[in-house]
């Protein structure tokens, strides 16, 4: 005998009879149900552009803003020039706010960064020699409705603190990158992508002449994607990301290794 | 033909047709009214014109000066409490935090000091007793120069009185300006006194029965008194800029916080957070009898409208963002400088100021602060590295851009300082370095890595 309580079905869950339900209905019930708890999945979030194939390839087609992005650099200046393409974008994206740079000794260059397009108008440095500062600051910073984005360099938060910078970037509805140098394991992460950037010699590259900056972008992880690797250039002149696709930058890499 | 009947002769007197030339009538002479003047607190004690003491005395009114290296000054006008019990309430505070005072109330500070001097202790005087009472005062009471007392005996001038009767001219160029000063704030017409700390326009205080002890507790007690302060700069149309935060602690001792905000600010939240953050710094040890909160510097703030959708709240966010970074890293921005040497080009600026743009150019994105020494090998002395030795790794470079020469500045000390020739190389790997050649060629030119390029 079952008491009518057990009988009454439960209010969160669907409907449990299959053959009155749409199926496309139930699963796209399930799918919203699903990116409720983990806002990283939702779909149709702000991003910004980086180029039409990593666009294309990223589930959230673009790098979503109010997000935690982490970038391992394979060569310092690759792996700065990415962030700083970034921060260039977010910029654009979300004009009228500012960028904190927060590092232990920041050094940034503020004529060299021009070359990518980020002005130092809005850019404020924050010197935070002690680890918990740098998070904290970071932290404060992601919340604040006037930051476009968040730079923290060369620190490498644990789990809980990933998450809290997540959260607070979800708050604020900036960018937060994480840039530090490569590391053969890098660890597990709280962040929505995790890129490793490493330098890569100039197509046009001749004796007298380093031609434009050129990447191998690899994205090694991204919460609801695929990895994938890239070959990309800066184009100065038009200011955009060029990138060729996997399948055509796979042999180069393979001959680099 | 108007014009000219209407035309008046050069000598005639303005007033001499059509408007009566008469004395505007002046409103009877009114008794002055209680309390219309000013009224000061004189202390004499031992150790009291001390800024240590002064500052303590702030407890009792905003403006507290030190009175001649001998005592203190208190102005008590406006003050709610009635006199005696004023007079009393503070000199049993002096006399618990151990500096017994004698103090007398009234009007003229010079003439409280010079009745304290002769003898007078704690009594509320009205401006009828201290006219009075002033007179017969002996001239030893007064302030003047000890040297000049005896002269004016020798006048036969032994008390105020004496000295009043006297034409103040001659006595002016015989004794200097020291007599007729004197004699003029006896009577009040001059009090000078400079306070110890210059009166705010906002300041809010509390009296705690039972003494601020944990942190909680002086967090709550510091919101309250922070929602006063906003309600009243709300009202005069002002924000704060400088907050001071003194607290009275019960063994006659005082600690202060300053905090300054980079935007002016009357936002209750965050002041609070602001000072909350500092409480720390507090060393209660036996609590806080009593906390006054003071808006030092204000300026002008027009109220704005808010809640507007789509509007951005960014410019105070901002502020108070940097408010808060302020407090626990540095913080500041880059504007650039004229200046072709690159350490030069940028140059730190307030976080709060607005900077220039700076212009584009093949430089490093990160200017190390330390560059890395490196072993270069060239064909040829002027000639791009075509191998780089960095520490014990071996690069070989594939393409190189330069030399752009940086000469430096030569109106700026040290002298002789060496040119640089830098250079853009690429490396095997795809790495682009920022590489520098310190000195001439030769032996003592050094290498270096300045950077690296995106």
């Amino acid at each position: 005998m079952m008491s009518p309580s057990r009988k009454a079905p439960l209010p969160d869950l669907p409907p449990t009879d299959p053959s009155s339900m749409d199926r496309a209905a139930l699963l796209a019930g399930l799918r919203a149900r699903i990116a409720r708890h983990d806002p990283g999945l939702a779909t149709g979030r702000a991003t910004l552009p980086l180029s039409p194939e990593l666009d294309a390839h990223l589930p959230w087609s673009g790098l979503p803003l109010a997000g935690l992005h982490e970038i391992l650099a394979a060569e310092p200046g690759a792996g700065m020039g990415f962030s700083a393409l970034i921060l260039a974008r977010a910029q654009a994206a979300l004009p009228g706010r500012s960028i904190l740079w927060i590092a232990g000794e920041p050094d940034a260059y503020p004529p060299g960064l021009a070359q990518l397009g980020l002005s130092a108008a809005s850019l404020i440095l924050v010197r935070a020699p002690r680890p918990a500062d740098a998070l904290w600051a970071a932290e404060e910073g992601l919340r604040c409705p006037a930051i476009a984005a968040v730079l923290l360099c060369n620190a490498v938060p644990d789990l809980t603190a990933a998450r809290r910078l997540q959260l607070a970037a979800e708050t604020g509805g900036g960018i937060a990158l994480l840039l530090r140098g490569d590391d053969e394991n890098p660890g597990p992460t709280a962040a929505l992508t995790r890129w490793r950037i490493a330098a890569r010699l100039s197509a046009e590259a001749s004796p007298h002449h380093l031609g434009e900056p050129a990447w191998e972008i690899s994205l090694l992880r991204a919460r609801g994607g695929r990895p994938g690797s890239w070959a990309g250039e800066w184009d100065a002149m038009r200011g955009e990301l060029r990138t060729l696709s996997p399948a055509q930058s796979t042999p180069a890499r393979r001959a680099r290794a | 033909m108007a014009g000219r009947r209407c035309a008046r002769t050069p000598s005639l007197p303005l007033f001499e047709d059509g408007l009566p030339c008469v004395a505007p009538t002046l409103p009877p002479p009114e008794p002055e009214a209680p309390g219309s003047a000013r009224r000061f607190l004189m202390l004499h004690g031992e150790g009291l014109a001390t800024p240590r003491a002064a500052v303590w005395a702030l407890r009792f009114s905003p403006l507290v000066g030190l009175w001649r290296e001998e005592g203190l000054v208190i102005e008590t006008t406006g003050l709610p409490e009635p006199e005696p019990d004023l007079l009393r309430r503070v000199l049993a505070a002096f006399t618990a935090a151990g500096h017994p005072a004698r103090g007398l109330l009234g009007t003229a500070p010079a003439a409280l000091a010079a009745l304290l001097r002769a003898g007078l202790a704690q009594r509320v005087l009205d401006p009828g007793q201290e006219a009075a009472a002033l007179p017969r005062l002996p001239l030893t009471a007064l302030a003047l120069p000890e040297a000049m007392i005896p002269a004016l005996h020798r006048l036969g001038l032994r008390d105020v009185a004496a000295l009043e009767a006297q034409p103040r001219g001659p006595l002016a160029r015989r004794f200097g300006q020291a007599v007729a000063l004197e004699l003029a704030a006896l009577r009040g017409f001059i009090a000078p006194f400079t306070p110890v700390r210059p009166p705010p326009h906002h300041a809010v205080e509390q009296d705690y029965l039972s003494p601020l002890v944990t942190a909680p507790g002086l967090e709550r007690a510091i919101g309250l008194l922070v929602g006063r302060l906003c309600v009243g700069l709300l009202g005069s149309g002002e924000g704060a800029r400088v907050l001071r935060l003194t607290g009275f602690r019960g063994d006659a001792s005082w600690q202060e916080l300053r905090q300054g905000l980079g935007q002016a600010s009357r936002d209750p939240a965050h002041v609070q957070r602001l000072l909350a953050r500092r409480v720390e710094e507090l060393r209660p040890e036996l609590g806080f009898e009593k906390l006054i909160l003071t808006a030092e510097v204000t300026e002008h703030l027009a109220a704005r409208q808010s809640g507007l959708p789509g509007e951005d709240a960014a410019p105070e966010a901002l502020s108070e963002l940097l408010d808060r970074l302020g407090q626990r890293v540095r913080i500041w921005r880059l504007a650039p400088q004229e200046s072709h040497w690159p350490e030069r080009a940028v140059r730190r600026a307030d976080a709060f100021a607005a900077v220039a743009e700076s212009a584009s150019a093949p430089r490093p994105l990160r200017l190390l602060r330390q560059p890395i020494p490196i072993t270069a090998s060239a064909l040829l002395p002027d000639d791009p590295p075509f191998q780089i030795v960095i520490g014990k790794r071996i690069e070989r470079v594939v393409s190189a851009e330069g030399p752009e020469r940086i000469e430096p500045e030569w109106w700026r000390p040290p002298e002789r300082r060496p040119p640089r020739d830098y250079y853009r190389v690429q490396l095997a790997s795809g790495a682009r370095w920022w590489v520098c050649r310190r000195g001439a060629v030769g032996d003592e030119a050094k290498w270096f890595v300045h950077g690296f390029l995106p």
